[in-house]
């Protein structure tokens, strides 16, 4: 799946967006910050292009996460 | 993803728990700000309608007293040992909700806290010795000494670390700092704050910035080093490598060199301001202006504030510092972060190679990045405002002070204890990132022509102003 730019990063397989992720990936944020602090309005980073990314970027490699199935 | 998610200690939740399509954010309950302003103003309600109630929160805000002799702090701690159960009952209660809402495990949380519970008391014992002042052995201090002792010389036990949220305690310590700051000082400072720091910030970013790049560094870090010593250290060097589209390694990169220097300027910004005999209105500014982050320049600001009163040729209170501190760092340069990402998100967009990647703010970034916890902060303030109007002014210090702000106080001495000693316990130099000269000679230089201007501003321009604060 490759559509043009324009869906955001928040919605792509390639974003890491949990916090516990993203502390262990930036190693010494949680020193003297958080990855659960509103300033970072909960950025994450694109491990396609191992950059940080706000949640509402976008790019021509996006990869639409499959929706999640609840229930049985 | 997956295998680092689950390699991280205390981590409880699958990390696509919130990965839903076409969520735009995350759930109010797992941004740590939300939770400081429901602890903090919840805790200064129950404060305020325990008084209304003719009683007190104050059993429960238990401390160490001023003590001479070993043998007084023993009978203290035995005579109150139930409330001291109590109040490790009441945090712990409260912060292992928060932080399993976070996505830690109370199982792992719990103990964790409770060693950082029983080395705060420690620590808290250790600063109310009436001999401590003669050996600089400001709580704050010792409780950073001591972390970073134990975490560099020692191994730590990797569950200790589901305990050291820094940021959470700093937090909720700010949000009950509001109810011991005045509103209309917020009102008449605020202001004053707000042009020193824009002035510092702007000149310290414009430093760091363009040395960096004329270093031959890549402009997309420049401007994360730049923000981080400009700024809210950390914090802003993060949102704005998210705001730019920074390179991974950038970040760990700017978070140990804008760590390195928060750590020394605690030290050294209290020494330098004690040598000057710098009034505590004074130094609490120069520390908000030239520190990187709240939590260090809260270790900084409280350790100088204790000064006051207790070594000679030092003027104003320990309120004064912290008071300083806190409008010209949370007010004055914390509260703009969302307009340097959104700027910088633009500048990037427009004005910078592309890196394949379309950055998507709009001006509700700005909101988005917006610091919430400073609104708990004002709603402390303000509620207390709101109480004090009711009373007269000698009510206001027989009953109000005793029963309502002292309680409020000392609850927040304790969650700023966890804060400083959490710094110390997390901060391993042997497991943060190497830096390369470059980004650390630029930072560097931003750091000298901060410390300088900061201090100018201060000591020189307003210090009038703040040594009366």
């Amino acid at each position: 799946m490759n559509p043009a730019a324009g869906v955001a990063c928040r919605d792509c397989r390639d974003f890491v967006g949990d916090p516990h992720a993203l502390e262990s990936a930036s190693r010494g944020l949680g020193i003297l910050s958080s990855a659960f602090n509103a300033i970072s309005a909960h950025d994450g980073i694109c491990s396609h292009h191992d950059r940080y990314v706000a949640r509402s970027s976008t790019c021509r490699d996006f990869r639409q996460i499959e929706h999640r199935v609840d229930g049985p | 993803m997956s295998a680092i998610v689950e390699s991280i200690p205390g981590h409880a939740s699958p990390a696509d728990s919130e990965r839903t399509p076409g969520s735009s954010e995350r759930a109010w309950y797992r941004t740590e700000d939300y939770w400081a302003i429901i602890l903090g103003v919840g805790l200064v309600l129950l404060a305020a309608f325990a008084v209304w109630n003719g009683t007190s929160i104050k059993w429960l805000a238990v401390a160490p007293q001023k003590w001479n002799a070993l043998g007084d702090v023993a009978t203290h701690f035995a005579n109150n040992a139930v409330r001291y159960l109590a109040l490790f009952a009441f945090w712990a209660l409260a912060f292992t909700g928060v932080t399993r809402a976070l996505g830690f495990r109370a199982s792992q949380f719990l103990p964790a806290f409770a060693v950082i519970f029983v080395a705060s008391t420690a620590i808290i014992a250790v600063g109310a010795w009436a001999e401590a002042d003669r050996y600089n052995l400001e709580p704050p201090l010792v409780a950073l000494a001591i972390g970073l002792l134990f975490s560099n010389v020692l191994t730590l036990p990797s569950w200790l670390s589901a305990g050291l949220r820094v940021e959470f305690y700093v937090k909720t310590g700010i949000v009950l700092l509001g109810a011991t700051l005045p509103l209309t000082l917020l009102a008449s400072a605020g202001p004053v704050a707000i042009v020193q720091a824009a002035i510092v910030s702007l000149v310290t970013f414009g430093v760091i910035y363009f040395l960096a790049v004329r270093l031959g560094l890549d402009r997309r870090f420049a401007a994360t080093l730049g923000a981080g010593g400009a700024v809210c250290g950390v914090s802003a060097a993060i949102a704005v490598a998210g705001a730019v589209g920074a390179k991974k390694e950038h970040g760990p990169i700017a978070i140990t060199i804008v760590v390195f220097w928060a750590i020394v300027m605690i030290f050294v910004l209290p020494l330098v301001a004690r040598v000057l005999h710098l009034p505590t209105g004074v130094a609490g500014a120069w520390i908000g202006t030239s520190e990187f982050a709240d939590a260090a320049g809260f270790a900084a600001a409280q350790a100088y504030g204790g000064y006051a009163g207790s070594v000679p040729g030092i003027d104003g209170t320990a309120d004064a510092a912290v008071n300083a501190f806190t409008l010209m760092k949370v007010i004055g340069r914390d509260l703009w972060i969302g307009i340097w990402a959104f700027v910088l998100s633009i500048i990037a967009a427009t004005r910078w190679e592309s890196n394949g990647i379309q950055g998507g703010a709009g001006a509700a970034e700005i909101w988005r990045r917006f610091p919430k916890f400073v609104i708990g902060f004002v709603l402390t303030s303000a509620l207390i405002a709101w109480v004090a109007s009711s009373y007269s002014s000698a009510d206001y210090n027989k009953i109000l002070k005793p029963d309502l702000i002292n309680p409020v106080k000392t609850l927040r001495t304790w969650a700023f204890t966890f804060c400083f000693l959490s710094i110390g316990l997390s901060t391993r130099w042997r497991d943060l990132a190497s830096t390369g000269t470059k980004p650390v000679i630029a930072f560097s230089a931003g750091v000298l022509v901060n410390v300088v201007l900061g201090f100018a501003l201060s000591a020189l321009v307003f210090g009038a102003y703040w040594a009366a604060l």
